[in-house]
């Protein structure tokens, strides 16, 4: 992880008195040095997530940025080349068969055995989960609406993703796993899905790590995202604090000023007018202490600093 | 094993799985109603490696695809690999429901003949775990292949061809004979006979082969966190296909190109008399009412006679030829033996009989060797009329041919078609479509004089085979080789022969008139709903006398059978009666039969065939 990634400082209180304490946050998954390569391309490269308990983590990234290949990591599905993952305080070098009963798992696409129903998906799937709860399983088939008797070859994706996350919810597990759940659904089931996952881990007090490639949806449901980009995670933190620290800088292409000591480049980009727009990050302190004039220095939209971080090595 | 997955591919499978079941029970029905007298036979085991060959290779190919291929294919190994449940466990358990399924009917099956065959003979416990070794082994060799093929993918279809290639072609080539070693031996015709010996050398490589197969399938599972079965399950190609196909056709032509056929020692008779002719020894044996100096003198004349075939023929080698005495055969039967380990001919004959005739017995090896010297090219249908007419000629050259014409007259009597030669040669018997085919080789010489007959002969019947797929393209037919080399069309050939024949059936009216008075007739009478008797009778014509006795000639026919030799036939002599007779056997309704009804003639020397006919039995 490069130093954007490291766990970033909570900017000082200034005036008010201090708060009273608060509890530290349960960390319900964490992954240290997380690495995997297909051949000799490393998809994941030294990726350290850190999840507490309750929040919804969006996992953002392009296409290919190794989100995917975090998460089966995470689901036991690929086994990471180094790195540990220490979930629920069990640390583990693989996520084995144990470990894989406390989580649900929504995959980017839903395989599922094209001549069962959902009930008998449902069946098969309670013998691996202990604490399977089948009036949660129906309860749940029912608030997604989706069809019971029907064979899962005959459900719309949308339906299918519902059934997936219904499949994966109905075991309670403290940990959801998400893997790009809305990929292909129109907008009216995406609002549908993310409405049931908002409502569903707000009730149950569950943690999800939700991964996808677009920003408005992670902003929508997430408390803390993580930005990963080529393999690498660029960025992790609330969402407020990633909007607080990141900013756009004009200055003149002629004369360029350095970076000051505290803010960090995220991305160079060379701007018609013979400016330069230089996107920084550092704590609201480092900004304060800035020499930019307060004109040329503006804040941005989740969405362009995600792309600022996204193609960051294509033009800068 | 995981009990939910087990649930789980027992729910998905079970129907293909009744059916699979049911249709091996159909077959094993089948065979126990149609060998109700399996007892008399030898050993009711016998019938366990219908199922083990069954499950070994279509079973095992039919559970591969359902449990393995299936999986892969749909890509539901994903769903499984996303539950707590780790790639060991779900091949582990694929595997072991893919065994107990294939077992299951074998070792049900091997239970019911054992409660079977208690009643009648002493079975042991030693002998009960040797059927099983012996049939199992097969059966679970066949499983982890078809298993391992499955997590092949798309590369599975390919790897089949490609084995299969493989071992026919090392079968071909090397001194070893794969089909009768391992799972082969196994269920080898000892199978339900060997009651103490432990066949280990058999059974050793087939269990190495099995471990070998089931590390494989984890391997392949395990390797890269089953990346690779997942990319082995994906569609193949077109730059693929292409690629394949290439090696394949490759692969094929390059195994054919080295088809040499692999060399064995020349068959040796023991105490024969023997004449050594182009460093191949032609051996006579000596017998009861066949002595030394008889076999001798044979010896001495076929082997003259093969050299002045070869000869003619222009044959680079001559096989060893043994000829065996045994009287208990027809003065007109003479059988080949089949060689598994040495290369020449063997042939049996009752040679001392008083009616042997020696020209007729030539004519049939010369048949043999030519088919030997030509690796089998000549018995192609539509040369094989040309093979049986030389070499009758052949044998009846120097003047001795008196006896073909009236043959070939009563041949005819009905018409013949020469394209549908096997057909005819059933209808007729060996001699007389014989004499029928050498007017036809006499027409073809008439026409073609001496140097260009002789030359065609050569080319035909002679030439070395072409090797391989590429000889069987390469060969020319004989309708374009009378065209090219003589400018001369086979309706010609056809035209002059018929000619032949019609001059023949003028000369021999009489004899015509004769067969042609003579009216066999058979009849299935039903004894019960399923068994039927058959009668026969030979009635003459009016004015005509009856022949003192006939021949009713019987064989039930195989699924698929082709020709039926000469030998192969069983007899039943008749006196000819107002009343008929009755062949001595009950026939089950459905089973196919080939019926002769044969005169023995004095004027042509060999038997007349009066009907040939395939009956059905209903």
């Amino acid at each position: 992880m490069s130093e954007l990634s490291e766990p970033l400082p909570t900017p000082p209180p200034e005036a008010p008195p201090p708060p009273a304490p608060q509890p530290e946050p349960e960390i319900i998954l964490r992954t240290q040095g997380l690495t995997r390569a297909f051949h000799d391309v490393k998809a994941v490269n030294g990726v350290d997530l850190e999840l507490r308990r309750g929040e919804v983590y969006g996992f953002l990234g392009r296409n290919g940025a190794g989100k995917t290949t975090t998460l089966r990591m995470l689901m036991g599905i690929l086994r990471p080349d180094t790195g540990d993952i220490e979930l629920m305080g069990q640390r583990v070098r693989r996520v084995g068969a144990a470990q894989k009963r406390h989580l649900g798992y929504v995959s980017q696409e839903q395989v599922f055995y094209p001549w069962m129903t959902a009930l008998e998906l449902g069946r098969f799937v309670s013998g691996f989960y202990p604490h399977w709860d089948d009036a949660r399983f129906h309860h749940l088939l029912h608030v997604l609406d989706v069809p019971k008797d029907r064979k899962s070859a005959q459900l719309s994706g949308g339906t299918r993703m519902k059934l997936g996350l219904a499949l994966a919810l109905s075991h309670r597990p403290p940990l959801l796993i998400l893997d790009e759940p809305t990929a292909g659904l129109d907008p009216v089931a995406r609002r549908e899905f993310l409405d049931i996952l908002r409502d569903q881990v707000r009730r149950e007090g569950q943690t999800a790590l939700f991964s996808s490639h677009l920003v408005g949806e992670v902003e929508e449901v997430a408390h803390r995202i993580g930005i990963l980009h080529e393999g690498r995670l660029r960025f992790q933190g609330s969402l407020d604090t990633l909007r607080q620290s990141v900013r756009r800088v004009r200055v003149m292409e002629s004369a360029p000023e350095p970076i000051p000591p505290g803010l960090s480049l995220v991305r160079r980009e060379r701007l018609p007018d013979g400016h330069l727009a230089l996107v920084l990050f550092g704590t609201p302190g480092d900004w304060a202490n800035s020499p930019f004039a307060p004109e040329t220095v503006e804040t941005l939209s989740l969405e362009n600093i995600f792309l600022a971080y996204a193609r960051r090595s294509d033009e800068s | 094993m995981s009990r939910s997955l087990l649930v789980k591919e027992w729910r998905e499978h079970r129907a293909a799985w009744l059916l699979l079941n049911l249709l091996l029970g159909i077959v094993l029905f089948l065979l126990l109603r149609a060998q109700k007298d399996l007892e008399d036979k030898g050993s009711v085991f016998a019938l366990l490696q219908v199922p083990a060959v069954f499950l070994s290779t279509v079973g095992a190919l039919f559970v591969g695809h359902r449990l393995v291929v299936r999986e892969y294919g749909q890509r539901t190994q994903l769903f499984l690999e996303a539950l707590p449940l780790s790639r060991p466990l779900i091949l582990t358990t694929k595997l072991v429901l893919g065994a107990a399924v294939l077992l299951l009917p074998l070792a049900a099956f091997l239970l019911y003949l054992w409660n079977r065959a208690r009643a009648h003979e002493d079975v042991s416990a030693r002998f009960l775990l040797l059927l099983s070794l012996r049939a199992g082994t097969p059966v679970l060799l066949g499983w982890s292949f078809f298993a391992l093929a499955g997590l092949l993918g798309r590369y599975r279809n390919p790897l089949y061809i490609i084995l299969f290639i493989s071992a026919v072609t090392l079968d071909h080539l090397t001194e070893f004979d794969l089909f009768k070693a391992g799972p082969f031996a196994l269920l080898g015709s000892d199978f339900a006979f060997e009651r103490q010996r432990v066949p280990w050398d058999d059974l050793l490589p087939c269990w190495a082969l099995i471990a070998g197969a089931v590390a494989l399938c984890f391997g392949l599972v395990l390797y890269r966190d089953g990346t690779l079965t997942e990319l082995f399950s994906q569609k193949m190609s077109h730059r693929e296909k292409v690629f394949i196909a290439c090696l394949i056709t490759g692969f094929m032509t390059a195994s054919t190109m080295l088809g040499k056929a692999k060399h064995r020692e020349p068959f040796a008779l023991h105490d024969a008399e023997q004449t050594r002719v182009k460093k191949s020894a032609i051996q006579v044996g000596a017998g009861v009412g066949f002595p030394r100096e008889r076999a001798q003198a044979l010896s001495e004349r076929l082997a003259r006679e093969l050299l002045a075939l070869s000869d003619y023929l222009g044959l680079e080698r001559l096989p060893a030829v043994a000829v065996l005495p045994i009287r208990e055969l027809d003065a007109d039967v003479f059988q080949r033996a089949k060689l598994e380990k040495a290369d020449g001919i063997v042939v049996r004959a009752n040679l001392s009989a008083p009616d042997f005739d020696v020209r007729a017995f030539e004519a049939f090896l010369f048949r043999e060797v030519l088919i030997h010297v030509s690796e089998g090219v000549v018995l192609r249908e539509e040369r094989q009329w040309l093979l049986d007419g030389f070499t009758t000629w052949w044998a009846h050259r120097s003047g001795q041919e008196y006896r073909l014409p009236v043959r070939a007259a009563v041949a005819s009597r009905e018409g013949f078609d020469a394209r549908s030669w096997l057909t005819t040669r059933e209808r007729l018997g060996p001699c007389l479509s014989g004499a029928l085919a050498a007017r036809g080789v006499r027409a073809l010489h008439t026409r073609l004089g001496e140097p260009s007959f002789q030359a065609l002969m050569r080319h035909i019947l002679a030439r070395p085979p072409g090797t391989g797929l590429w000889g069987f393209w390469t060969e020319p037919r004989l309708a374009s080789l009378l065209r090219e080399r003589d400018g001369f069309s086979e309706e010609e050939l056809l035209r002059g022969w018929s000619e032949t024949l019609r001059e023949d059936r003028e000369t021999h009216a009489k004899e015509l008139e004769r067969v042609a008075g003579m009216k066999p007739s058979l009849s299935l009478v039903a004894e019960s709903a399923e068994t039927f008797r058959l009668e026969h009778t030979l009635q003459a014509a009016e004015g005509q006398t009856r022949p003192p006795r006939y021949a009713l000639l019987h064989h039930k026919l195989e699924p698929f059978e082709n020709e039926v030799a000469a030998h192969e036939l069983s007899r039943q002599d008749t006196v000819p009666s107002a009343s008929g007779a009755r062949l001595p056997l009950g026939l089950a309704r459905g089973d196919r039969w080939l019926f002769v009804v044969q005169v023995e003639s004095e004027t042509l020397g060999c038997p007349i065939r009066l009907l040939a006919e395939r009956k059905e039995i209903r």
